[in-house]
């Protein structure tokens, strides 16, 4: 008996372990994040669409006044990116998975370019001045690029002095709310009818009560990131377990323990979804009060330029917005990733 | 200090004890009911019983996370209000702090008592002690569960307290960690002499680590009887005499049924 169960399991087995080793071959091969890992053919379709977009503009007749320099060295500059790193992804294993990852995409993005420079500048098809060509933008940045400079410094003054203050002004009012049932009682009805306000209702008023629209927009930045900031570090010291406070009771710790290394260190990943959520929020506030009452900024830029009639102008500012603010996200969320390491595995 | 010196700290006296608890819809539930022990310098005791019966509860009073209706507490003479860092309380799920890495958790009792300076090289000693050299740095999501209850161990412990209370330390363990933890808290209770009150529902552990047994019964929670276990140590779990205290301990907390049926017949 005990023979004859042994001789039928074996060959079940075995047949198992190999059934299992084939999955994790499998699972070897199949790479989950990168797309067309392995692809020949888009890293150089990708080189050869920006080829072609930089033929079309040299050599189909233009039909739009136009300086095509700037656009044309851009693509250059783009096709001797790619073409670099290529050649590095020949040497490099991690450059040639994101090479590859990314070929298929800027594939369809030159070939987007080639049909918006068709759509302009090759046939006057869009109209104009609401939709210029590339080309167009990019000679407008070229020209314009000290104004643009000083507008993106503006804004940027703007924002981190007013996203600073909201900060802090929020942590510290948010702590207050979370901790001191006093403050909390008086505290946060005010954050709840403010919070559903958009801070940019109060733009007519501000400006006013300030004595420069400067002081009147960097209080509106100061607000629209206050509330959010507030609200979330409140809600994440509330929302802490009871048990580590406890715990850190019974080690000796003192009000002033508890508040600074259980409670805000503890809401930290709660403050952070309201740091980003203010982020967006600001974005919004500063552009909309430097279109409306500001001396300067890239959203005073777009207003200026609209006046003129100019939306070369008006892309131009949209395209460094896109630029300036991706940049200022991004250091936020590395921040965020260094004091919140702690968290990590608990994200995923 | 010297052993016999810590030895004569850490008497606790608690005599009638009344703690109920009130819900929102005011129905009254009674925690503990005329609670009274004296638990002697130095002692390990350990409060069993079903769940429901205060044991949780009257650790928690004895920390000072807590206040009873009625009755008092006090250790060494001194009555207890509030939590102190002389009474170390390593809780269920270690509970560190998870924002701060092994070494911080560790040093927590001294930086909230304002003596991390004086006392850093503390730190590596409660390291080692726990056996978590090489995991300072780590996170405590990245512990396991044995490691994670070590380095709570090692936290209460930095503060040298008189007394230390043990709220189901090893319950979430799996068995192999668990038995490899009982035997490193009679190492540490054996070289520092602190008094412990451990509570837990493992009667193994308990007949394994305590010099007295004190049996809970809920509803109202109540001491049921107290035993003294008079085991040398080290305990040996298959002995005659431990079984024996063992079946004594599960037949006070009725587990033992007369009607059990054997398994098989020989």
């Amino acid at each position: 008996m005990k023979q004859e169960s042994t001789t039928i399991k074996l060959p079940v087995l075995h047949s198992k372990q190999s059934k299992k080793l084939d999955v994790s071959s499998k699972l070897i091969i199949k790479d989950e994040i990168h797309w067309k890992k392995d692809s020949k053919l888009w890293p150089i379709l990708q080189i050869l669409a920006f080829v072609a977009a930089l033929i079309v503009s040299i050599y189909v007749p233009t039909k739009q006044m136009v300086d095509l320099q700037p656009y044309r060295i851009f693509l250059i500059i783009v096709i001797g990116f790619f073409v670099a790193r290529n050649i590095i992804s020949l040497f490099n294993r991690k450059v040639k998975a994101s090479n590859n990852h990314q070929a298929q995409f800027y594939f369809v993005v030159a070939l987007l370019l080639i049909l918006w420079d068709s759509l302009t500048t090759k046939s006057n098809y869009l109209p104009l001045p609401f939709f210029p060509s590339l080309g167009q933008v990019l000679q407008v940045m070229v020209e314009d690029a000290y104004t643009l400079l000083i507008s993106t410094l503006f804004s940027m003054r703007l924002l981190i002095i007013g996203f600073s203050i909201g900060t802090v002004v929020g942590l510290v009012s948010g702590v207050l709310i979370g901790w001191y049932k006093e403050w909390c009682y008086w505290l946060f009805p005010l954050i709840k009818v403010m919070g559903v306000i958009p801070v940019t209702a109060w733009i007519p008023i501000m400006m006013f009560i300030f004595p420069s629209s400067f002081y009147a927009q960097i209080f509106l930045i100061v607000l629209c990131v206050w509330f959010p900031v507030a609200y979330m570090a409140s809600n994440g010291i509330v929302n802490i377990e009871k048990s580590y406070f406890e715990a850190a009771r019974t080690l000796g710790a003192n009000e002033r323990f508890l508040i600074f290394k259980i409670a805000i260190p503890g809401a930290m990943p709660s403050i952070f979804t309201g740091i980003y959520t203010a982020t967006g929020i600001s974005f919004a506030t500063l552009v909309v009060s430097e279109i409306i009452g500001a001396k300067a900024g890239l959203g005073w830029y777009i207003n200026w330029a609209k006046s003129w009639s100019n939306y070369a102008k008006v892309y131009a500012s949209i395209i460094v917005m896109a630029v300036v603010f991706s940049i200022v996200m991004a250091i936020i969320f590395r921040v965020r990733d260094r004091v919140l390491i702690w968290q990590k595995g608990l994200l995923k | 200090m010297t052993v016999e010196n810590i030895r004569k700290l850490g008497s606790i006296s608690i005599s009638g004890i009344n703690r109920t608890y009130i819900d929102a819809n005011g129905s009254e539930t009674e925690a503990l009911q005329n609670v009274n022990i004296d638990v002697q310098p130095g002692e390990f005791i350990t409060l069993i019983g079903p769940s429901g019966c205060g044991k949780t509860t009257l650790l928690r009073l004895i920390a000072g996370l807590d206040k009873a209706q009625s009755g008092e507490i006090s250790l060494d003479n001194v009555l207890v209000s509030g939590t102190h860092y002389e009474r170390g309380y390593v809780f269920q799920h270690a509970n560190l702090f998870p924002w701060e890495n092994v070494e911080n958790n560790i040093a927590a009792g001294l930086k909230a008592r304002k003596i991390y300076k004086e006392k850093k090289q503390d730190v590596a000693h409660f390291i080692e002690l726990a056996g978590l050299t090489g995991f300072e740095k780590s996170y405590p999501h990245q512990l396991s569960g044995g490691m994670a209850q070590r380095a709570s161990l090692a936290r209460a412990l930095i503060n040298d307290p008189k007394v230390l209370l043990l709220d189901e330390p090893l319950g979430a363990l799996d068995s192999f960690t668990r038995i490899d933890l009982q035997d490193k808290l009679l190492e540490l209770w054996t070289e520092r002499g602190t008094t412990t009150v451990l509570v837990t529902h493992d009667v193994d552990e308990v007949v394994y680590l305590s010099d007295r047994i004190v049996i809970m019964t809920p509803r109202p929670g109540k001491i049921e009887s107290i035993i003294n276990v008079n085991l040398k140590r080290p305990r040996a779990r298959n002995s005659d005499e431990f079984i024996a205290m063992r079946t004594n301990i599960l037949e006070r907390l009725h587990l033992v049924s007369s009607k059990v049926q054997p398994d098989y017949y020989l």
